[in-house]
């Protein structure tokens, strides 16, 4: 044992210290599948017919309440000759002037009738004057009777009702009933009267026949929370957009909608509109409501609609809504209560069935990676380098090439190498892609590498990376399915070169 | 970290690897010793050798030998990872290539208790005591150099890996100097043999190892299993049988065969710890998400069955060449099992004892290697008086002379009482 020492004694042993040495550490990064239905939100990317990815708006419109059904029919009588012993009937007409109201029946919420019956002898002679088509609120006949006021007067009709209700005949005239009573003999003029309905006459509930009766529809817009890339919309060309409006009519008139699909890109500020009209260029007819209640029509609309939507609006909104009314219910006399509404919701849809250009496009802002000083210590002081290394297997059929542009100021010009540090390219390839970079089973591989120097930009608090895409040129039009068939697998693994040194361990 | 460091340095460059079976004066001759050993060592040799004109008595403590190596770094190699500031790929790779498989480390020793002879009979006891442990070179490997490209995959298994430990006392009778009837025509051969109870102190054992690494697009593996038996209190036996014969003048020639149904078996206390972690497929960005169910860590503590260490046979076949001023000595050593100190691989240990004059003794050794023990030198130096004899000396492994290439050293003293 003393020999041992004595050995170890008379060796020169340096004192234990570490130095430093690189080794190259592999790490398995990630193992994701990106579905394309992960992209569904609900809200303004659904899953549409067929599977198809869709982004999607919703909006809602409705007229407001569709008021009385007013009319001024303009009735000035004014020569009724009061005969003794003769009583008649004639009629006085009851036509809106302008020729839009055509009354089958009405419940009167305003209107006034002035009579007046200006008899010679009023204590001997009397006058009763009926109006069979204006019923009282009890149901009889309107009637009028002669007294000793020579002057015109008035009756309110609120409440009253004219016509005969669910009838479908049109009241074009009243009738008026004459009975004149005298102790003069028979022909013997008693004196004069007149009717007069020349102020406005408003329905609370009507029925009849209206023309170029116009109600207007306005509503709210409809956002699409989607930060699209800038020119994002040159390089994506739409191929189909629809919109579905679902029309809830409780107005018991059929008519036709007419507006406008406004689409507006908050960001490029572009505009865009097309009118709602069917394939024959007509606007589209609303079903009118039934007697047991609303009825819903259903309205497809992709004429031009695709090309507004073009500039990926956020916000798209129906505009210059109106309905225009153009005759009853079907043929017959139509109905409307004062409260009756018509509810418009639309649903402006894109599927991704589109054309891929050779465009780039940038992201709309960069993105900020945050580094602690820990970190920024660790890479400044142990990392060499870095390399990620991604195995794509893409089964959607868009492609991509993403150049990331990094630097340490917000400020990146793609166009300016002053503005950033570098800039790394890759690319995958769509599903679509023949090529040697993607094998037999749709696997390829991308590579990011980053040297000393490029990893010291890691060594600021923030790094700043803006990526600009250029998606895989399309042969054709391509459709993006949200099944579960289609993802991007990706599977990757970080490769770094790692100083160690006694103070590591 | 230091002192951990410059532990396990000291191990490493403070050693000597698998020896086998010896006393400490066999250390001096590197193990070719078989027609050397008299008294109380022939009972550990040759008890054939065991007579009436050659006793002694053993000398407690003062006979005491130890043992520690490595078979892949040096004093030099070690000295020179030290002052470097940095490894670059040569310097990882100059480490590599010291190292053959795996670092394996060994330490051990023995002492004699008690020792004596009586006429052709000895009674005698030792303890015995010896380590051994490796790792795979691919661990150092991982180390210098990290796991790459993620192409490779890294297997270990337990012939690269293991913790072994064993201490055991002995109390060895042995008979010699048996006359084999012959014909007169026949030199006369003389047999011997020796009778040990063993009684285990301790042991241990990896039962099992195996691992495995692999970190690509696949994700990261990792399989770990070591079983490892322990036992403390046990008993055993093993029995020896030994030739001599002296065919010309001055020749001598011996067989012996040691560890004759040898066994230690551990009842007294025994225990088996098994540790089991298993992570399949993993990617960092997993582990954002939690640990929960990414892998499998298992440890268990049970108590074992009793279990047997079995000492393989080992076989030794000697000549010597012996005058008054010198001997020359040639040994082959085979085994039939491997064990910490005894491999399948045969070897020779040759040795030479100088005497310019009677009370001085040089003694030189070279023993030849085979894939667990390293080759070595031996120099020693003794004194012999008509009473007692006493000396020391010391092995280097893998040099001719103790010294920064050296992977290892022994030393052991001597000192017995004529009878």
């Amino acid at each position: 044992m003393m020999g041992l020492m004595l050995l170890l004694g008379a060796c020169d042993i340096s004192k234990p210290r570490l130095p430093s040495w690189d080794v190259d550490l592999t790490l398995p990064l990630l193992n994701e599948r990106f579905l394309v239905s992960d992209l569904v939100d609900s809200v303004n990317v659904v899953i549409g017919e067929s599977d198809v990815l869709t982004i999607t708006a919703n909006g809602e419109a409705s007229t407001p309440d569709f008021g009385e059904v007013n009319f001024t029919p303009n009735i000035n009588v004014d020569e009724l000759v009061f005969l003794s012993g003769i009583d008649y009937e004639t009629t006085v007409p009851l036509l809106d002037p302008t020729g839009s109201v055509f009354l089958s029946y009405g419940q009167i919420e305003q209107g006034q009738l002035s009579f007046n019956m200006n008899l010679t002898d009023p204590n001997n002679s009397s006058v009763t004057l009926i109006l069979p088509d204006i019923t009282t609120p009890g149901g009889e006949p309107l009637t009028l009777s002669s007294n000793d006021n020579p002057n015109w007067q008035s009756v309110n009709l609120e409440g009253y009702q004219v016509g005969v209700e669910d009838s479908g005949v049109i009241l074009n005239d009243l009738q008026v009933h004459l009975i004149i009573s005298s102790d003069q003999p028979n022909g013997t003029p008693l004196g004069m009267g007149g009717i007069r309905i020349n102020s406005q006459i408003g329905c609370d509930y009507f029925q009849g026949y209206l023309y170029n009766y116009e109600r207007a529809i306005a509503g709210t817009y409809a956002s699409i929370q989607i930060d699209y890339p800038e020119g994002f919309e040159e390089a994506v060309i739409l191929q189909e957009a629809e919109l579905y409006l679902e029309i809830t009519n409780e107005i018991g008139f059929g008519a036709t909608f007419h507006g406008m699909i406004h689409a507006i890109n908050e960001d490029t500020g572009q505009e865009r509109w097309v009118n709602v009209l069917d394939e024959f260029g007509q606007p589209f007819n609303v079903e009118p409501a039934e007697l047991s209640g609303p009825v819903i029509t259903g309205l497809n609309f992709n004429n031009g609609l695709a090309e507004v939507l073009q500039i990926f609006p956020s916000r798209v909104e129906l505009v210059d809504g109106y309905l225009l009314i153009n005759g009853g219910h079907d043929g017959t006399a139509g109905f409307v209560r004062e409260t009756n509404r018509m509810f418009c919701a639309y649903q402006v849809d894109l599927p991704c069935n589109i054309v891929i250009t050779d465009h780039e496009f940038t992201m709309p802002t960069p993105s900020v990676i945050s580094v602690s000083a820990e970190t920024q210590s660790q890479i400044l002081n142990r990392l060499l380098d870095a390399n990620l290394t991604l195995e794509a297997t893409n089964k959607i059929p868009v492609g991509a090439s993403a150049t990331l542009f990094v630097g340490t100021s917000e400020q990146i010009d793609t166009s300016d190498p002053a503005t950033y540090s570098f800039s790394k390219q890759v690319t995958l390839y769509s599903s679509e892609y023949e090529g040697p970079e993607v094998n037999a089973d749709g696997e390829q591989i991308l590579q990011l590498g980053l040297n000393e120097e490029e990893l010291s930009i890691f060594g600021n608090p923030k790094v700043y990376v803006l990526a600009t895409i250029s998606l895989e040129p399309s042969l054709g039009a391509v459709i993006i399915h949200a099944s579960p068939s289609d993802y991007i697998q990706i599977r990757g693994m970080l490769t770094a070169k790692v100083r160690v040194s006694e103070d590591l361990l | 970290m230091k002192k951990l460091i410059f532990l396990a340095a000291l191990i490493i460059v403070c050693a000597l690897l698998p020896a086998t079976t010896f006393t400490p004066k066999s250390l001096l001759l590197a193990d070719s010793y078989m027609l050397s050993a008299r008294g109380c060592d022939a009972n550990y040799w040759n008890p054939a050798l065991l007579n009436e004109e050659e006793g002694d008595i053993w000398v407690p403590v003062l006979n005491l030998g130890i043992y520690a190596g490595n078979n892949s770094i040096d004093v030099n190699l070690y000295n020179f990872v030290m002052r470097q500031e940095h490894l670059d790929d040569a310097d990882k790779q100059l480490i590599l290539d010291a190292i053959d498989e795996r670092v394996a480390l060994n330490l051990g020793g023995q002492a004699a208790l008690f020792g004596f002879t009586m006429g052709n009979v000895a009674l005698s006891s030792s303890i015995h005591y010896g380590a051994k442990a490796a790792f795979s070179e691919k661990y150092l490997e991982l180390l210098l150099y990290g796991n790459g490209d993620g192409s490779q995959v890294y297997e270990f298994t337990g012939e690269n890996n293991y913790l072994e430990a064993l201490s055991y006392l002995d109390l060895t009778v042995g008979v010699g100097d048996i006359r084999i009837p012959l014909p007169e025509t026949i030199p006369d051969i003389k047999f011997g043999f020796a009778v040990s109870a063993l009684g285990g102190i301790a042991n241990t054992t990896t039962h099992n190892f195996d691992g495995h690494l692999s970190a690509n697009l696949d994700g990261l593996t990792v399989h770990q299993n070591v079983t490892q038996l322990a036992g403390a209190g046990g008993y055993g036996a093993k029995g020896m049988i030994g030739l001599f014969s002296e065919p010309v003048k001055n020749l001598r020639v011996g067989a012996t065969l040691d560890n004759i149904l040898g066994f230690i078996k551990w009842g007294l206390v025994r225990e088996e710890f098994s540790y089991h972690f298993e992570a399949d497929s993993l990617y960092a960005l997993d582990l954002l998400e939690g640990t929960e169910g990414l892998y499998t860590s298992e440890y268990e503590q049970i108590k074992a069955d009793p279990f047997t260490t079995r000492i393989p046979m080992e076989m030794r076949l000697a000549a010597m060449f012996k005058t008054k001023q010198v001997s020359l000595s040639a040994d082959y050593i085979q085994g039939f099992g491997d064990s910490a100190e005894i491999s399948r691989q045969g070897r020779f240990a040759l040795g030479a004892e100088l005497r310019p004059i009677p009370i001085l003794s040089f003694f030189l050794g070279y023993g030849s290697p085979n894939e667990t023990y390293p080759w070595r030198t031996s120099l020693g130096l003794g004194l012999n008086f008509k009473v007692i004899e006493f000396g020391l000396g010391i092995q280097s492994i893998e040099q001719f002379y103790p010294g920064y290439s050296s992977k290892g050293i022994a030393v052991a003293t001597y000192f017995n009482i004529r009878t």
